[in-house]
């Protein structure tokens, strides 16, 4: 135990993902206490490597996840993101770098515009090719149709129709689709199927792995699916109040059953799991 | 007829006007009250160039070139000194009067004998109310034209990607706060397009031309979004046209039907208040069976958050 619950990243040379010093704390409810979400936090994570980050509410993953996109900065300490420092870069700036897919469906694809405009803005903004003309429109649709295809839910049909007047699952497709064709350095999913219903969770959670490994994305996934965290990625942390408890990975984490995680979460954090992580591992 | 084509010959001048609001509203999402002032001083503008010897068209431009630094100052107040919109706006509008009379040197202007656009097609044998719809049609189409062609181009879609969703917009790479200023400076420009046709067309420019005209754009995106609602951008730039003209041939038949001129901005509101009804509930206002259906409706407004800090 005591050598996984080391804070110490496993490869420091040539990584991809560098967070040293992390602090973030926010004001509470009522705006005189403050409340820690990354407490020095320390975190290397190296190419091409599929990390899934798990934890109680409040551990401070999503927080991580914001500061690694931009779209909240740090108190303390440093990112660097591919040999960049991005510690104070705007999220505009990371998006040739870095892509985001939120657990609200409706932050990841913008309701007014139809899929391709969506398709468009997403591939264009990153390039700075935001001109006044028009997209080319043939290598946009050609590029939205191939990523949606792999969802298999008829998307790559739709390109015209307003983003509006989709699902919840559909626009996640779309999010993931999105990301691939931009295809960043980093992707970054914030229980990005935890809105789905169970089918649908499956479908978008499988082909997004898919897509991430085909491509060499290096990703982090925030979820509470202690299966999905062990079966489907390289490495597995743990937070607990803005720090890393638990870094599983190699044949220390083949050889920890999705049970015995649990166990050590319960111990580690003192506290008991949430509903929808103890169903997944039942 | 004749109140039809007072309508279009009256609306039309006030195109412009309601493009400005459709971009900063609709498109941008931000209320930006500034358009007000921007009318004026664009008005003030085009008639002090008209009056110191320059052709119209310069006039025109100079007048939108005021228009849109008033419109930067709104945009740079709200993304530097992170203030509200609509308290920019109330403050810059406030300022405006001010700032036009400066421009004219004095509070009023005639421009009886200078040569306008309207004067020009007049020259051709034209009625004023033709020349007046011909010229206010042209500069709205032009710029309805301009408008909708940008809004179609990449840049086009940032800014409307802005206006949807700020964080969601960033992370594609869209830096969306200049798309906030530029956005901002195109509706004030388009406002004081308007209020130069409008100083042009009467022949005479006051510093109070301004007051209150903001309802007017207001009421033709309302009007318009009722007749023809879609999100979709050239339908919407139609709709605001369109409803711009409706709004001042229902204005025309009320003067019309004797309603004393006095009443007209109780009328404005009035007029404004029945096209939101019907937006709200359609041809179903009267029936009985939808009752329970607006009902639930109701409530459910009633339970959202609608609480915004102006500062």
């Amino acid at each position: 135990m005591s050598s996984s619950l080391s804070e110490q990243p496993a490869t420091p040379r040539g990584a991809l993902v560098t967070v040293r010093g992390a602090e973030k704390q926010f004001p509470a409810l009522g705006g005189r206490e403050m409340i820690t979400a990354l407490d020095g936090l320390d975190i290397t994570i190296s190419p091409g490597s599929f990390v899934a980050l798990i934890g109680s509410n409040g551990a401070g993953k999503s927080t991580l996840l914001s500061v690694l996109m931009g779209a909240q900065f740090l108190d303390e300490g440093a990112i660097e993101i591919d040999g960049e420092a991005v510690t104070d870069q705007p999220s505009w700036q990371r998006s040739d770098k870095v892509a985001m897919v939120r657990q609200n469906p409706e932050n990841n694809v913008l309701g007014g515009l139809t899929i391709e405009e969506n398709f468009a803005l997403a591939v264009m903004g990153p390039r700075r090719g935001l001109r006044l003309r028009r997209y080319p429109r043939a290598e946009i649709r050609a590029n939205a149709a191939a990523a949606l295809a792999g969802f298999g839910m008829g998307l790559e049909d739709r390109l015209d129709e307003s983003s509006a007047t989709l699902s919840g699952g559909q626009r996640q497709a779309i999010a993931v689709a999105m990301a691939a064709v931009r295809k960043p350095r980093l992707l970054l999913l914030d229980e990005h199927t935890a809105a789905l219903d169970p089918k649908r969770a499956r479908i978008v959670g499988e082909a997004t792995t898919e897509i991430a490994r085909q491509h060499g994305m290096t990703t982090i996934m925030v979820t509470h699916d202690l299966a999905h965290a062990m079966h489907q990625t390289d490495r597995v942390l743990m937070m607990h109040r803005g720090r890393v408890v638990l870094d599983l990975s190699g044949p220390e984490k083949d050889g920890t059953g999705v049970s015995d995680l649990a166990g050590i979460f319960e111990r580690v954090v003192g506290e008991a799991l949430p509903d929808r992580t103890l169903l997944a591992v039942s | 007829m004749e109140t039809l084509l007072i309508g279009a010959q009256i609306g039309l001048l006030y195109g412009p006007l309601g493009l400005g609001i459709y971009l900063a509203i609709s498109v941008l999402s931000l209320p930006d009250l500034t358009l007000e002032g921007s009318f004026g001083v664009g008005a003030a503008t085009g008639a002090a160039t008209a009056v110191a010897g320059f052709d119209p068209v310069t006039a025109m431009l100079a007048g939108m070139a005021v228009g849109a630094c008033a419109g930067l100052i709104t945009a740079v107040l709200h993304t530097r000194l992170r203030m509200n919109v609509l308290l920019t706006g109330i403050l810059m509008t406030s300022a405006a009067w001010s700032v036009s009379i400066a421009i004219m040197g004095t509070g009023n202007v005639s421009l009886v004998r200078i040569d306008t656009l309207f004067t020009w097609v007049r020259g051709f044998g034209v009625s004023q109310q033709n020349a007046t719809i011909i010229v206010a049609g042209g500069v709205s189409l032009l710029l309805a034209g301009l408008l909708a062609a940008y809004l179609h181009t990449s840049s086009g879609l940032a800014m409307r990607a802005t206006g949807l969703n700020i964080q969601t917009a960033r992370s594609f790479g869209i830096r969306t706060e200049r798309y906030q200023i530029a956005g901002l400076a195109m509706a004030n420009a388009l406002a004081a397009a308007s209020g130069v046709l409008v100083a042009h067309s009467q022949g005479f420019m006051d510093v109070s031309i301004q007051g209150g005209i903001i309802v007017v754009g207001l009421a033709a995106l309302i009007v318009g979004m009722t007749i023809l609602p879609s999100e979709k951008i050239i339908p919407g730039i139609i709709a605001v046209l369109v409803g711009v003209v409706v709004y001042r041939i229902v204005i025309a038949f009320c003067l019309r039907a004797g309603i004393p001129p006095a009443n007209l901005k109780l009328l404005t509101t009035l007029i404004v208040l029945a096209f939101i009804a019907i937006r709200m509930h359609g041809g179903g206002l009267y029936r009985i069976r939808e009752w329970r259906q607006r009902r639930r409706q109701h409530i459910q407004f009633l339970e959202e958050n609608r609480v915004v800090k102006l500062i």
